[in-house]
């Protein structure tokens, strides 16, 4: 027999562990390959930059991915190797040089390298192209066109061919280094804890439930995200507790009813042995599961609440601005324009608003908070005042179908949001000024509500004073006319086909301005053409559906990669323990166990092991979602919707997997 | 009383390819009364193991039928077979065969857990057992923080249980040195005299054999001899002794 038939032949002897160990890297090559793909689609990444920030998410979860896929190799590659040292501690009692050693090892996973390197990139190529059609067709998504880009293939390469190389050097100078006693040595030893409570557990519960508390109960002001930041990271290290330290918390549990703890001492030992051993894929396959459910769940929820979330938004299908001479069209044509075609108006409405100038009280601050003598107006220096705007109560009335009474010289402050949970620490003043041609009157704050009675266009401030009728109709005399503006709000028959209505609008707007300046910036963000433009529910629809769409096919990959690594994860755990498995079933055997005793045993296990994950990661997901939606929409519950639906999916994904596997495993165990 | 009785074993491993098959029994008969300790000898490749294998019903004869406490467990299903071994029958292995992720305590106690004897019932049998076998100081210690003599009682102690009716030994001493050997061994019979159990222990080792009370010899798939003892320990050891050299294949003379 030649040196070479040798490493044939233990290659062909190994071929079971092999194929587990190479099936994965493959997967995780194909995985990453898949998101190459989309992070060389110029057209998709242009496509998601629109959404400020979220390009920053893509490159957190490349990185992610790319950490997961070193993690991954190294401790495939490790456990592989570990479970052949006794293999190399006999052959070098026979007199094998290390360095012949080390020449097996090289040789073996350079083999396996290369060839899961290669299948990995047929099953991508062959993956992402139906997993993109798959995806656009379910969320129709136009002008987004899939191509392979020759760099996802050599950064896909490089990459792991860098991973394998520096892994095959660790395990050379490791198993070099190693004595032989040790390498013969029978790795039985459970692995434990340095410290085993259950105490610890409690402590991990503590930690992930405290942060989501916190979040809930968070000031909405305080929207740093450092702090949440913290937060979530604390969840995270509780979780690795709870895992950790779950299998010592069950027997200490189940320890306390003695008739339970004898009939279930088989699955509670099993389960801290398994909890034990894998609490590191455990904790992996759980973080991955929330990141999945949580953005997934985050951006269904926005993409199927488009059409709910647009029609708040804008209770009228099309508004637009008038003020001064701006936007000032003939009646002749809006009525041309207006009547247009198969899609006719139905109503229109006019809401009148005063843009006028105000300003805050000079103030203290106190250990109670900004202190301001209410009696002794100060700081009335109009040039310091800012723009705003305000509507008679009335008004507003009329539109939002409320009661709203206001009395004379207070205000309530009107935020053109989405209703949603209202804040009295919105408004950190008791009073403001408010300017007219005549002077400067004071309006005392009664407090914020957040509505929004008609769209906003973006000329309109955010806040906006609610005042009493009588007020109001005093400023409007003491003020200039100019400062008048009318918003003007439209229905037609079918808002779906507002489109060239809304076009020929704006068209007609810019040529009304064509005299005016519009090229000044409006504040901070836009210009004064840009302000002046007409809404419309169609286009903001269209808009956040894409964006949301898109997010989501982002995001259904990622997930997708997440569930496929997971899977691969629990495979190759499953079945480098299958040995030791089968160990302890032979042992039970002779002492007397029955075939159903068996697999019901195993079955309890692996479903453990299969849903715990799930369970805790779908449960965490879900409480950030919630907690984190919380404070700035009114849309929680359907988040929590969407979470809980995309955790379905997860489960569902999960059981498919799991039967497969379970009838393999117990076709192996039973053997 | 007898606890149990094999007739006319056959064994025969066919081979894989046109090549010879192997017999490993040929036609054994045994019968063991209730409190007998028997020791099964033999040169290695005797079948030895294989009878074991069979008389316990790990192993199916080829022919033959066995019977244990009075039922054929020849014509027993699997599943069968499971539920009785957990009842009637008791084990000791060379390679102690304890669950690593069961404490002393809880493998000692296994096959009551396994057969839902009462939590009462269960603790009791614990605490007798472990203070027959002085083990009570690692009940909670898991069997790698244990010695290979401790790992050993335990097995014995998880052997006894389930006061089964009759306990096989397959080379107990096998992984043990001297001295541990003799510890082992003395608690065999302990247990032997003192519960009454009912023993079948197969070993190559004299001095392991010379603590039985009957000695069967078998060889080529045959039982050879059997030398019951009448004297003192030495006494067997030296027949024991005698009977390998007639049998010939090892020798121990210095």
């Amino acid at each position: 027999m030649t040196y070479k038939d040798f490493t044939l032949k233990n290659f062909k002897m190994n071929i079971r562990r092999y194929l587990a160990y190479f099936l994965c890297i493959s997967f995780s090559v194909m995985a990453f390959f898949m998101y190459t793909t989309i992070m060389f689609n110029q057209q998709l990444m242009n496509a998601f930059d629109t959404d400020a920030g979220s390009n920053g998410i893509i490159n957190v979860s490349i990185a992610v991915l790319a950490v997961f896929s070193l993690l991954f190799i190294t401790y495939g590659h490790s456990t592989f190797i570990k479970s052949r040292r006794k293999e190399f501690g006999l052959l070098l009692t026979l007199g094998m040089s290390r360095a012949e050693i080390g020449k097996i090892i090289s040789i073996e996973n350079g083999l396996v390298g290369l060839f899961s390197i290669l299948l990995g990139l047929v099953g991508g190529t062959v993956f992402s192209r139906l997993f993109y059609m798959a995806f656009v067709h379910v969320l129709g998504l136009q002008g987004i066109i899939y191509r392979l880009d020759i760099k996802s293939y050599v950064l896909t390469v490089v990459m792991f061919a860098a991973v394998f190389a520096m892994v095959i050097a660790v395990s050379c100078t490791s198993t070099g280094r190693m004595e032989i006693t040790e390498l013969l040595k029978n790795s039985r030893k459970m692995e434990r804890n340095r410290i085993n409570s259950p105490l610890l557990g409690l402590a991990g519960i503590f930690m992930i439930v405290f942060p989501i508390v916190a979040i809930l109960k968070r000031p909405p002001t305080d929207g740093s995200g450092q702090d949440l930041f913290y937060l979530i990271l604390l969840c995270l290290i509780g979780l690795y507790l709870l895992i950790s330290h779950f299998g010592s918390m069950v027997i200490r549990l189940v320890k306390k009813n003695r008739k339970i703890y004898y009939r279930q001492l088989l699955l509670t030992s099993g389960i801290n042995y398994r909890f034990n051993r894998n609490k590191r894929i455990i904790y992996i396959i759980s973080v991955l599961c929330i990141a999945t459910i949580f953005y997934m769940g985050i951006f269904y929820t926005i993409y199927s609440g488009a059409l709910e979330q647009s029609s708040e938004q804008h209770p009228y299908h099309v508004a637009y601005v008038e003020y001064k001479d701006y936007n000032r069209l003939t009646g002749e044509t809006r009525k041309e324009l207006l009547a247009q075609g198969d899609n006719p108006l139905v109503s229109e409405k006019q809401a009148e608003f005063l843009r006028i100038r105000f300003g805050f009280p000079a103030f203290t601050y106190s250990e109670s908070g900004p202190a301001v003598d209410v009696q002794k107006p100060t700081n009335t220096d109009v040039s310091s005042f800012h723009e705003g705007d305000a509507l008679s109560v009335s008004q507003y009335n009329e539109f939002a179908e409320s009661k709203l009474h206001v009395e004379e010289g207070h205000f309530i402050n009107l935020r053109l949001t989405a209703a949603g949970k209202e804040k009295s620490s919105d408004f950190p003043f008791p009073l403001v000024y408010i300017a007219s041609g005549k002077g400067v009157n004071s309006f005392i704050y009664d407090k914020t509500i957040c509505d929004m009675p008609f769209n906003k266009p973006p000329f309109l401030c955010e806040s906006v004073k609610l005042l009493n009728d009588s007020d109001y109709e005093r400023l409007r005399t003491e003020s200039d006319k100019s400062s008048i503006g009318t918003i003007y709000l439209m229905n037609f028959k079918n808002w779906e086909k507002t489109g060239s209505i809304a076009d020929s609008l704006k068209q007609a707007l810019n040529e009304a301005n064509a005299f005016l300046d519009t090229t000044a910036p409006y504040n901070k963000t836009i210009s004064m053409a840009k302000a002046l433009e007409p809404v419309s529910r169609l286009e903001y629809f269209t808009e956040l559906k894409q964006g949301a769409g898109t997010a989501l096919y982002l995001f259904g990959f990622i997930g997708f990669i997440f569930f496929v690594s997971s899977g691969c994860v629990l495979y190759f755990k499953l079945y480098t323990e299958l040995d030791s498995m089968k160990d302890r079933f032979r042992k039970l055997f002779n002492v007397g166990i029955t075939g159903g005793e068996v697999k019901k045993l195993v079955i309890n296990e692996l479903k453990l092991v299969f849903f715990f994950p799930l369970i805790l990661g779908s449960i965490i997901s879900c409480f950030l979602i919630y907690s984190l939606s919380a404070d700035d929409s009114a849309r929680t519950e359907q988040y929590l919707a969407g979470a809980l639906i995309i955790s379905g999916v997860y489960f569902l994904f999960q059981s498919l997997y799991y039967a497969i596997i379970r009838q393999k495993y117990l076709d192996e165990i039973l053997k | 009383m007898m606890v149990l009785k094999a007739d006319k074993i056959t064994k025969i491993y066919s081979g894989t390819d046109d090549a010879s098959s192997t017999n490993a029994l040929n036609g054994v008969d045994i019968s063991i009364d209730e409190g007998e300790f028997v020791g099964v000898m033999g040169p290695s490749g005797s079948g030895k193991t294989t009878l074991l294998n069979i008389l316990s019903g790990l192993d199916k004869p080829t022919t033959g039928t066995v019977e244990i406490d009075g039922r054929q467990i020849s014509a027993m299903s699997r599943d069968e077979l499971a539920l009785f071994r957990r009842s009637k029958m008791g084990f000791v292995f060379q390679e102690f065969n304890l669950l690593d992720s069961l404490t002393i305590k809880e493998n000692i106690v296994l096959p009551l857990v396994l057969g839902k004897s009462a939590p009462d019932e269960i603790d009791r049998a614990a605490r007798e057992l472990m203070y027959l076998l002085d083990i009570k100081e690692i009940a909670d210690k898991y069997p790698y923080h244990a010695s290979g003599g401790q790992q050993q009682r335990a097995a014995v102690g998880r052997a006894l249980a389930n006061n089964p009716a009759v306990i096989f030994a397959d080379e107990p001493t096998g992984n043990l040195d001297s001295r541990s050997s003799r510890v082992i061994m003395e608690y065999f019979q302990k247990v032997n005299e003192k519960k009454k159990a009912t023993i079948l222990m197969v070993t190559h080792d004299p001095f392991a054999a010379s603590f039985c009370k009957r000695v069967i010899f078998i060889k080529d798939g045959m039982i050879h001899m059997e030398i019951v003892t009448k004297g003192t320990r030495k006494e067997l050891f030296d027949n024991i002794l005698d009977c390998l050299a007639v049998l010939g294949g090892e020798r121990y003379d210095v």
